[in-house]
């Protein structure tokens, strides 16, 4: 047997691949941008509540109501007269947290659960034909009935959604999972001794949870769309719970002679879910597992 | 299976070499982008095929030879371009054509077989529609004029239909009126392969191009598809320009041969003179480590080192550093092809001066 | 009867149910190996030859236990694996490893080159510390003769006989003395696979190893084997020395094997296809011997009996009704025979 020098240092190559992700983001000048665009978002939403005094959403003052921006109100005021710059940042914090929160409860439970499908034959079965049902339900059907069953609020609204979201996840990763089995080095590493747990947690799950993740951003646009959708239509939280989607809807009736009531919640979701969608565009070219080879 | 080398074979051969040429590549230059920066992946490539002719064209991976192939043929991939060169096909300027031109060209002139045919066949339409399309398309090969009322028409599609089974016939497919309305699926490999050779036949092209057609394939049905070719060369005379990996292939079926290493020519000549006597180290280097069947078991012969990644070559000549004959301006000049017949090139240094030195 | 024996199966069977049929009845099997019986001595190298469907892959695999056999039997320096539980069955991983075709495949992508020589260390046993499998890794290496700086690089940032080296010190990392060489020249560059080889006669040589080569490389399997055991859908149908049996086959699909190898000689222009019509699928197994659609020189006896394997010379069997009926082609000769015969 050869004899054993000292181990050679290490981190070099590994520093020049993590660093690759990062030049293809700065490299794509769109995913930069939604990268620059969702992390001012960010920034302002986490810092709003911080800033910006709770108070804002009760104070009202029907003598100012539906003022123009000016150097006072930046965005204008709203039919109660509050300021509408601070509610649509109040907003963006509610709406990106629970977003977020939403996608990463989907992905959680979605995941744990298409692994399981995919391992453990018995499962398979039930958990697709409940998928299934899931799936074949219209998603703003279902948030709207199951948010008419437990109330009008953020948090229901957003345990319907996560009801709704999982399913997609989980058929991804059943599906991955599937897959990565039949490949030929799960055959190889059995004969080498390793067994089905260690396949699983370090093996088969690294290699399936990528495109996964990959969706991710993408996803929290369109939960961020869905929950705005569904306080426009009536199902959100009421006038003193601040979020874009019954802002918009507040605004609507007033289209005409206060515009800006409507153009800048709206423009606020836009914003985010482009950034989001560029974010995302990103994350598929860096986490595509295909590109590896 | 008489060999070919004796008897009035050797006339046909003469009067091929003495033919117009069919294909004509001149330095062909092309890069390719990988991973944003280009490289040269094609290095001043030149062949010619006569009439008649097989040109064998023989290298390892990244040697460039499907690249040529799909040069010739312009089908180049999104990231590939031609920096420099001329390819003329039957006397016209391949480089220069549009898009349409290049679309006849395709129907015509030249006919592109590859390694894996189900791919290559529309798994929707079944295997006498897609060899009837190509008389469809082409009416002149039935003998007819394009146009004419449905009158016309219906008599060109069976004579369409009619030449589809001829031509299954004449790859050696057994039953070829049942086989002519099965589906790509339910046919083999060696079948499927057999009937994308009958509709290149079916042009009846100037240029039939073979990209590693039997490496996909078991090795009995291999040996029908080569003795396929091989038959039809002598009874419907193509021009073939082969490529292989396989030096058997070559041996059985080229009358020229050209290897390639890493983007160039390193040498080419005429079959014969290849196997008895190959000049460039490398060539020589690969007719020894490659195992015969009636080789002795003792050792193999490996070529020390790996084949260069295109995106950071050696200096000078590709292959010097794994070469056992490599000398001073080996790792400094890149060398010239140097004629070692009136058809014959070698590039290498140890074969004369080469100009600028 | 087992001495010496590194490797026997006796009677090996595999079959796969496929469902068919409306209500699950009307089943059709795949034999995929139907009655094995290979011997493989000590320090032999055994090549098992045939074309896509002949079953040599799924026997590996029962060799392997990664499939469990309809019936028959593996033995393992003369035990039966098929009874082999938690410890015995750690120490039957240690002895008996593969290389598998493909090296890009066999390795995990995400797995450094360091972790993948580790990971049998620490599964099987035989290191207790991470230092100490990581020593192992590295002599591993050194073995196949690859450079430390391997060891922090992906699969993907390996040329394929880099890889193809990585999975043979992976698989020489516990130390095992039977070693399944899955087509392990296949995906390789033409100038690369004489590496390769040679690399693997001469760790044959140097860690006194017993290989079980599987290849439908008629050539490489030549080169490498002292025995050759040609199968046809799920059988072995000829089985002799290397030499012997490439210098004078007595199987009409040996030597339709042999003779269709193209030979890089332009002066003996001797490829003949004598096998007619397309590699079966062993979904459709035909009645009487295997061969007989495919075979030239088939009788009515051969469309109903299948022939046995029985020894005609010491260390030789042959299963058919006509053995050597086909000696008039060898691969030295130059064919008199004209025409070719293509199909059916």
């Amino acid at each position: 047997m050869a004899t054993i020098e000292a181990p050679p240092p290490l981190p070099a190559l590994e520093v020049e691949r993590a660093s690759s992700a990062w030049k293809l983001l700065l490299r794509s000048k769109l995913a930069t941008l939604g990268g620059v665009i969702f992390l001012c978002i960010l920034v302002i939403a986490a810092a709003a509540p911080l800033l910006i005094p709770s108070s804002v959403v009760r104070s009202v003052r029907f003598g100012a109501r539906l003022q123009p921006p000016d150097a006072e109100h930046w965005f204008g005021t709203d039919d109660f007269g509050r300021d509408l710059f601070s509610m649509v940042l109040l907003a963006a914090h509610l709406d990106l947290r629970t977003a977020l929160g939403v996608v990463g409860a989907a992905i959680i439970i979605g995941t744990a659960l298409g692994a399981a499908a995919g391992l453990v034959r018995g499962l398979d079965e039930p958990l697709m034909r409940m998928t299934d049902i899931f799936l074949s339900i219209p998603s703003l059907v279902l948030a709207m009935a199951i948010a008419s069953v437990l109330g009008r609020s953020v948090g229901n609204l957003a345990i319907a959604l996560i009801f709704v979201s999982w399913p997609i996840y989980c058929r991804l990763m059943r599906g991955q999972v599937l897959s990565e089995k039949e490949k030929p080095y799960v055959k190889a590493l059995r004969t080498l001794g390793v067994g089905h747990v260690r396949m699983i947690v370090r093996h088969i799950i690294p290699n399936t949870v990528f495109p996964v993740i990959a969706r991710a951003p993408t996803d929290v646009g369109l939960i961020l769309i869905t929950l705005a959708a569904l306080s426009y239509i009536g199902f959100g939280p009421g006038p003193y719970v601040p979020e874009w989607g019954s802002l918009v809807a507040a605004g609507q009736a007033y289209i005409f002679q206060a515009p800006w009531l409507v153009i800048f919640p709206g423009l606020a979701i836009f914003l985010t879910s482009l950034s989001l969608n560029l974010l995302g565009d990103w994350a598929r070219d860096v986490f595509d597992p295909r590109r590896r080879s | 299976m008489c060999s070919i080398r004796d008897g009035g074979a050797e006339e046909l051969m003469a009067a091929a070499t003495s033919g117009p040429a069919v294909l004509e590549v001149e330095d062909l230059c092309v890069e390719l982008g990988i991973r944003e920066t280009w490289v040269q992946a094609l290095n001043d490539v030149s062949l010619t095929i006569r009439r008649g002719e097989v040109l064998g064209l023989v290298g390892e991976s990244g040697s460039g030879k499907s690249l040529t192939a799909l040069s010739v043929s312009r089908l180049l991939p999104e990231n590939a371009r031609v920096l420099s060169g001329s390819i003329r096909l039957m006397g016209e300027d391949v480089l220069a054509k549009s898009e349409p031109e290049l679309n006849l060209m395709r129907a015509r002139t030249l006919a592109l077989v590859f390694q894996n045919p189900t791919s290559y066949l529309n798994p929707v339409l079944t295997v006498g529609e897609q060899i009837a399309e190509i008389f469809e398309l082409n009416p002149a090969l039935l003998g007819e004029a394009p146009g004419g009322g449905p009158f016309a028409r219906r008599r060109r599609r069976r004579l369409a239909w009619r030449k589809s089974v001829d031509y299954l016939g004449l790859v050696n497919i057994p039953d070829p009126e049942r086989i002519v309305t099965q589906y790509p699926f339910q046919l083999s490999g060696g079948m499927q392969q057999r009937v994308v050779i009958a509709m290149a036949l079916a042009r009846q092209p100037s240029l039939i191009i073979a990209d590693e057609i039997t490496t996909a394939l078991d090795v009995t049905i291999q040996a029908q598809i080569l003795t396929l070719l091989s038959d039809l060369r002598r009874t419907v005379g193509m021009t073939l320009l082969l490529i292989t990996h396989d030096l058997g292939i070559v041996a059985q079926l080229a009358d020229r041969v050209a290897v390639m290493y890493s983007g160039s020519i390193v040498e080419c000549s005429d079959v014969t003179s290849l196997f008895r006597d190959a000049k460039h180290p490398y060539s020589r280097a690969l007719l020894e480590t490659v195992p015969t069947i009636q080789g002795s078991q003792s050792g193999f012969r490996p070529i020390p080192g790996a084949v260069p990644a295109l995106t950071d070559p050696p200096s000078g000549c590709r292959f010097h550093p794994r070469c056992a004959y490599v000398f001073d301006p080996c790792a400094r000049l890149r060398p010239l092809p140097i004629a070692t017949g009136p058809r014959d090139t070698v590039s290498c240094h140890r074969y004369g001066v080469t100009p600028g030195e | 009867m087992s001495e010496g024996l590194a490797l026997e199966t006796r009677q090996l069977t595999k079959h796969f149910h496929v469902r068919r049929g409306i209500f699950g009845r009307g089943a059709a099997h795949v034999k995929a190996v139907d009655g094995v019986d290979l011997a493989v001595r000590r320090g032999q190298t055994v090549g098992l030859v045939g074309e896509s469907g002949c079953g040599k892959t799924t026997l590996a695999s029962l060799v392997l236990k990664l499939l469990e056999p309809t019936s028959g039997h593996v033995y393992v320096d003369g035990r039966d694996v098929a009874s082999l539980t938690r410890g015995l069955l750690k120490e039957f991983r240690k002895t008996v490893q593969m290389v598998f075709q493909d090296p890009h495949g066999s390795l995990d992508p995400r797995q450094t080159v360091l972790s993948a020589l580790r990971e049998p260390l620490l599964t099987l046993g035989g290191a207790t510390s991470g230092v100490k499998a990581r020593d192992r890794a590295v002599a591993a290496l050194g073995l196949v003769g690859l450079d430390l700086e391997i060891l922090t690089r992906l699969p993907h940032e390996l040329s394929g006989g880099q890889r193809q080296r990585v999975v043979i010190a992976r698989a020489l990392a516990v130390a095992p003395r039977i070693v399944i060489l899955d087509e392990p020249t296949a995906s390789l560059d033409v100038s690369v696979q004489a590496q390769i080889l040679s690399l693997l006669a001469d760790l044959k040589t140097r860690q006194g190893l017993t290989y079980l080569l599987i290849s439908h490389n008629l050539v490489v399997t030549r080169s490498m084997s002292d025995v050759v055991a040609v199968m046809y859908l799920g059988k072995i149908v000829e089985i002799a020395e290397s030499s012997t049996l490439f210098e004078r086959p007595l199987h009409p699909y040996s030597s339709a094997l042999i003779s269709a190898i193209p030979v890089p000689d332009p002066h003996t222009r001797r490829m003949a296809a004598l096998a007619k019509g397309d590699v079966p699928s062993p979904v459709r197994i035909p009645a009487g011997c295997r061969y007989h659609p495919r075979c030239q020189y088939a009788e009515d006896v051969c469309r109903e009996h299948e022939p046995p394997l029985t020894p005609v010379e010491t260390g030789r069997s042959v299963a058919c009704h006509f053995p050597g009926v086909a000696a008039r082609v060898s691969p030295d000769d130059r064919l008199t025979t004209p025409g070719s015969v293509l199909s059916s």
